[in-house]
């Protein structure tokens, strides 16, 4: 295809207008950002002790399966689906890193490479049932989710097992002098800046927001979202094993509790369930908002067993302020 | 219109529900060859089979109406959980108690339905985000109650006597339970069917747009429909602490896929618009059936799961592409 | 010689014929005019060019070469470039993201900066030689014209050897019209083939070397350049003389109101417009596209919030939503203009639609009466001679002119006062359009009155008693009987004094340079 520069149109060039350059971040996308530093605040508020380097430490390495689980999340709500058979997923490689992994590296190094292409694999599955088959993304992970679980029970029957030492040791060595596990999200976060703007990236964004206009302006439909569901479901088998070391045992149910909440965590980090829009920086914000609505209820000495009705309201008041905020934005823009 | 094209008109609308019952059938018929004394040699695993489709149809009731009007429920477990825990609670075990009791607990698992309906139709949140937030708040207030305050940790008290017989007893060999079901089922098909409610379910389930341009009232539908939900579901968490014998925490937890699995095997589009609730009982029969092969087959829980998924995954490949071939 | 060739291409939507073994052929250099009525066929002819849609029958030959379009990107890499009627353009990107979408030149890390794109799409305005957009803004942010034209610049980047332009200009301005005339002979005179699909005849005829009309899914006709007339185009488009398409006017105009509103605001566009329905009457409401005549039906409807009064027969009304709209005690009805979105249930039968809007007042205690419902429904069939096979059928499995039928049925049965028509004879075809003019006639013979917002001036003009020409948001002009005309309507729509006298519309047209009425499929 020849490039655009050899298109002769004009016999002259007009210089026609310039746009002032606008910045890429507008205060809309800064909702979460600010429901983050607003729960962080109350933190500190009521445990003022607590503003130290350990405090980060200890959230983020707690926090990183729940992270890991709200980037696969979001990469299938971008492309206007979902996926629910993260937990199935992160159950079964718990399950499997906790049983089959010995001390041996070289042991070691290929259970690490089953477990990602196990990830690879389900995304496949779901992609392939989702893109193809057409089956509706919520049927088509939970259905799958339930095949996942089956695998996780037939390979650990009860939680338990054990952690592979060398393993463990690896992640708590903080090599850099930072937690890994901070390491890690920065890894992530810069990782999505660069693939949010490259070709696929943009794939992504375009299948959520119209699928129709994108497949008349050439993207293959079926390979984004086996891409979006392949990335899902990789991130929720690098979150089971990372639960496994980080718990010290693994479970046939490990996945559970993160499949309904990693989908909160992105919905609270702005994504949409339409598809299109939205940031993974911002749902790692929004799973971190979750864990520390934990932390607040906690320090503020009500009962626990309260934190998931104040995420719940949470959840709404989020969703609300989200839509709210991008109809606005689209509101001002019109009105210019 | 001859009666024979008519019923075969009537058969390929409904292939999904057919396919699920002849599934079921033949599966039954299998399991009693191979394994004579079970399925149909055996009137005691028969019951048993009835049993557990009704508590699985039981559960799926809501979650019917709700599907077909084009959402979801995940609202399910802890308004199951919530309604049996609460009743427990109130009626401390005693019949006398439960006159007050259970209508002031109905009461309260249809307010759960009419705040997911309120959001859902004037805030307009996806109906799956209303209900998964409300679930969570849920279980923090039962959780919270529950553990925190009233009754001692994991005992609520006594279902009464009542309702335990309602759930387990039998009249003429036949079990309470299923002619329960049968008559809840005969009044929501009628409902789905024959009433203005019903038909304004599957319009709204099929294109909402049109419904309202049509003068539908499509708020008013949509906070009904979740309202009834609501009301469904505490009725199946009375009638299963009586089966059960007993409230816990998380007894709602499993159910949430069975109804899905349970609607969507019958027939019903997870999109809206189409299903039955006899197609939902089918599903749940076929459900039951495939529970029930796990001692007869000697299949563990794991691999139970596993056919869970992927009956379903059939079952909704099958109906999606019945759709998209006639598109 | 033929460069492109599209021969007995044959197309079905279900019970729909989209169409009928139809016939095109564009020669290499030309800009080639495609001509024809709502839902003649047209733009499903150029989606199968451009990959968007697969034919069922037929062949298409590229120079000599017969080829296949599975999919866009196919058809793009063989040359063909599409500027889509409803837009192509990914609403949460941005204009730039947009036009190079698939093409975009990875800098470091294979990322794409906005700087980057900024700098293309700068230099590819200034080849244009037209503003277009900020690169940087997202799609969903933009005005109509303004997203119009980035569909241009997207399609130009592709440098197709052949290019469809399908309603390019109803949403443009007058300059950006001008600049695509001229583009469009600019890309011809390079060796291009356009194939061009207007509404407005006398850009057409402006631009076109050659023109095809299209009727009820075939080609009917291909004229030259400067051989055919304005009437003949539009004999060929119709099929038939433009007279016998509709009634006689019979109706007698009441003196009393049927609905009064004033001073109606909604939205940005609708600014003030007041005006009175008579019993009986059919008002008719023209002018540009998006002037603020959608935003009165949806105002008078409840489905927008309004300010201003409205009086139903002398009372003063306030209506919130549609279910309030189409009771018993009001009786306003509005037949919505996309069918397939907002008219019908495509997936529900026959029967379930008609009975709709009446739904409740077929209810005994909640329960729907079955034989009311059969009487209601099969009444319907009769009075409107919908061709159905068996009532339970869905309405997918109708054809486009007896959905549109269901439509109106259902929305008659509720018995309005008031019937609003807004822009509803779209993918209608000619004989079902006559019936349907007959039925309006027979409406407002009863007393009811019709409110009709139609962009066919032609429709205007033969069936309304009087028309309302509307323009940025405010009544421009009132046309009682004597002054409507086509010309007249024209000229109102543009801000012009009405003419008073006759004059050749078509000359008008063509120095005024005049530009759409509206897309239509």
């Amino acid at each position: 295809m020849m490039s655009t520069e050899s298109i002769t149109l004009e016999s002259g060039k007009k210089h026609t207008k310039r746009y002032p350059v606008r910045p890429s971040i507008t205060v809309y996308d800064l909702v979460p950002l600010i429901l983050f530093i607003l729960v962080i605040s109350l933190i500190f508020i009521i445990k003022p002790r607590l503003a130290n380097v350990q405090f980060v430490e200890l959230k983020a390495n707690a926090g990183l399966t729940l992270v890991l689980a709200t980037a696969g999340q979001t990469l299938a709500l971008l492309t206007g689906g979902i996926d629910l058979s993260i937990g199935g997923v992160l159950s079964l490689t718990s399950s499997l890193a906790a049983t089959m992994m010995t001390d041996e590296p070289l042991n070691i190094l290929l259970w690490c490479a089953i477990i990602l292409l196990i990830g690879m694999g389900a995304g496949l599955i779901n992609g392939y049932v989702i893109a193809v088959l057409r089956v509706p993304p919520f049927i088509a992970t939970l259905a799958s989710w339930s095949i996942f679980n089956g695998l996780a029970l037939l390979v650990l029957e009860d939680p338990g097992g054990h952690v592979s030492e060398p393993l463990r040791a690896l992640v708590r060595s903080d090599p850099l002098g930072i937690p890994n596990s901070i390491v890690f999200i920065a890894i992530l976060i810069v990782a999505w800046l660069l693939f949010k703007r490259s070709k696929w990236g943009t794939r992504l964004y375009a299948v959520g927001s119209d699928e129709a206009k994108a497949y008349l302006n050439g993207t293959d439909i079926v390979r984004t979202k086996m891409l979006a569901y392949v990335l899902s479901g990789c991130f929720a088998a690098v979150a089971g094993l990372y639960r496994t070391v980080e718990v010290g045992l693994g479970s046939p149910i490990a996945g559970d509790p993160f499949i309904l909440t990693s989908a909160a965590a992105a919905l609270v980090g702005g994504m949409s369930l339409a598809g299109g829009r939205g940031d993974l920086v911002n749902s790692i914000l929004g799973a971190f908002i979750m864990l520390f609505i934990f932390d607040l209820i906690q320090f503020a000495g009500i009962s626990s067993f309260y934190t998931p009705m104040v995420q719940g309201l949470f959840l709404i008041l989020a969703v609300t302020l989200n839509t709210i905020g991008y109809r606005l934005q689209i509101r001002k823009a019109l009105e210019q | 219109m001859s009666a024979i094209s008519s019923i075969r008109k009537f058969v390929d609308q409904n292939r999904s529900t057919f396919l699920c019952y002849v599934a079921m059938l033949a599966l039954l018929t299998a399991v009693s060859i191979l394994r004579p004394g079970f399925g149909f040699g055996d009137p005691k695993h028969l019951r048993a089979l009835l049993l557990q489709a009704s508590v699985i149809g039981l559960v799926s009731l809501g979650q019917t109406l709700v599907i077909i009007s084009g959402g979801a429920d995940l609202s399910l477990p802890w308004t199951v959980a919530g309604t049996a825990v609460m009743m427990t609670i109130f009626t401390q075990g005693q019949d006398e108690k439960m006159i007050w009791a259970i209508p002031v607990v109905l009461a309260g698992a249809s307010l759960i339905g009419l705040i997911n309906g309120l959001g859902v139709a004037y805030l307009g949140i996806a109906p799956m985000v209303m209900t998964l937030a409300t679930n969570n708040i849920l279980l923090g207030l039962v959780a919270g109650i529950g553990m925190g305050g009233v009754g001692t940790m994991g005992q609520y008290g006594q279902p009464p006597p009542f309702v335990v017989k309602l759930a387990t007893g039998t009249i003429g060999g036949f079990p309470y339970l299923v002619i329960i079901m049968v008559v809840l089922a005969a009044l929501v098909t009628i409902l789905l069917s024959h009433t203005g409610f019903g038909r304004r379910i599957y319009v709204i389930g099929t294109n909402p747009t049109v419904a309202r341009y049509s003068g539908v009232d499509v708020r008013g539908s949509t906070i009904g429909v979740y309202t009834l939900n609501g009301f469904l579901c505490g009725l199946a968490g009375i009638i299963m602490t009586g089966k059960f014998g007993r409230a816990y925490l998380g007894m709602g937890d499993p159910y949430l896929f069975v109804s899905f699995a349970a609607v969507i095997i019958g027939g019903a589009s997870i999109l809206g618009g189409s299903g039955s609730y006899v197609g939902t009982l089918g599903g749940a029969m076929l459900l039951a059936v495939l529970l029930s092969l796990l001692p007869v087959l000697n299949m563990p829980r794991s691999v139970q799961l596993i056919i869970y998924g992927l009956v379903v995954l059939f079952a909704v490949f099958f109906a999606t592409h019945r759709s998209t071939r006639r598109a | 010689m033929a460069y492109l060739e599209l021969n007995n291409i044959s197309k079905r939507f279900g019970g729909v014929v989209a169409l009928d073994e139809a016939t095109l052929h564009c020669t290499k250099g030309e800009v080639h005019g495609l001509v024809g009525e709502n839902g003649a066929g047209k733009s499903t002819l150029v989606r199968i060019l451009s990959g968007a849609l697969q034919r069922d029958d037929g062949e298409i030959l590229l120079d000599g070469t017969p080829v296949a379009f599975p999919n866009p990107a196919e058809a793009v890499r063989l040359g063909i470039g599409m500027v889509y009627q409803e837009l192509s353009l990914i609403p949460d990107l941005s204009v730039g993201q947009n036009i190079f979408f698939g093409q975009e030149q990875s800098g470091v890390l294979g990322m794409t900066s906005r700087r980057a794109l900024r700098e293309r799409c700068y230099d590819l305005f200034d080849r244009m030689g037209i503003d277009v957009a900020d690169p940087d803004r997202l799609v969903n942010q933009l005005s109509l014209p303004q997203r119009q034209m980035v569909e241009i610049a997207k399609m130009i980047v592709h440098n197709p050897s052949v290019i469809i332009i399908d309603e390019g200009t109803s949403a443009l301005g007058r300059t950006q019209i001008e600049w695509l005339l001229e583009f469009c002979r600019n890309l011809a005179t390079q060796g291009r083939t356009i194939i061009y699909i207007s509404h407005n005849l006398s850009e057409i005829r402006q631009v076109a070397d050659q023109i095809t009309v299209f009727r009820n899914g075939e080609d009917v006709g291909t004229r030259a350049h400067g051989e055919a007339s304005t009437d003949e185009l539009v004999s060929l488009m119709l099929g038939r003389k433009i007279g016998r398409l509709y009634p006689e006017r019979t109706n007698e105009i009441g003196s009393e109101p049927m609905l009064e509103a004033s001073h109606l605001r909604a939205g940005t566009r609708l600014r003030d417009v007041s005006f009175t329905l008579r019993k009986g009457e059919i008002l008719g409401i023209g002018g540009l596209t998006g002037q603020g005549q959608e935003e009165i039906f949806r105002a008078l409807f409840g489905i927008q919030r309004a300010q201003g009064e409205v009086r139903l027969e002398g009372k003063p009304i306030t209506i919130h939503s549609p279910s309030e709209a189409l009771s018993h005690k009001v009786g306003l009805a509005l037949v919505p203009e996309d069918r397939a979105t907002q008219g019908v249930l495509l997936p529900r039968s026959v029967s379930d639609n008609i009975s709709l809007s009446v739904l409740s007042r077929l209810l005994r205690l909640g329960f729907i009466d079955r034989s009311a419902e059969r009487a209601v429904v099969e009444s319907a069939i009769d009075r409107f001679s919908i061709m159905v096979a068996d009532v339970a059928d869905p309405v997918e499995s109708l054809s486009g002119g007896n959905q549109q039928k269901v439509v109106l049925a259902k929305l008659l049965a509720t018995k309005p006062k008031v019937l609003m028509m807004c822009d509803s004879t779209r993918g209608v075809d000619v004989g079902t359009k006559a019936e349907i003019y007959t039925l309006l006639r027979e409406l407002t013979a009863t007393g009811s009155s019709v409110l009709w917002y139609a962009t066919d001036s032609d429709e205007l003009t033969n069936m309304c008693d009087r028309v309302l020409v509307i323009r940025q948001g405010l009544v421009e002009a009132e046309l009682t009987p004597g002054m409507i005309t086509e010309e007249n309507i024209i000229r109102a729509s543009m801000g012009e004094p009405i003419n008073h006298n006759g004059t050749d519309p078509d000359e008008l047209k063509q120095s005024a340079g005049i530009h759409a009425i509206r897309r239509h499929a």
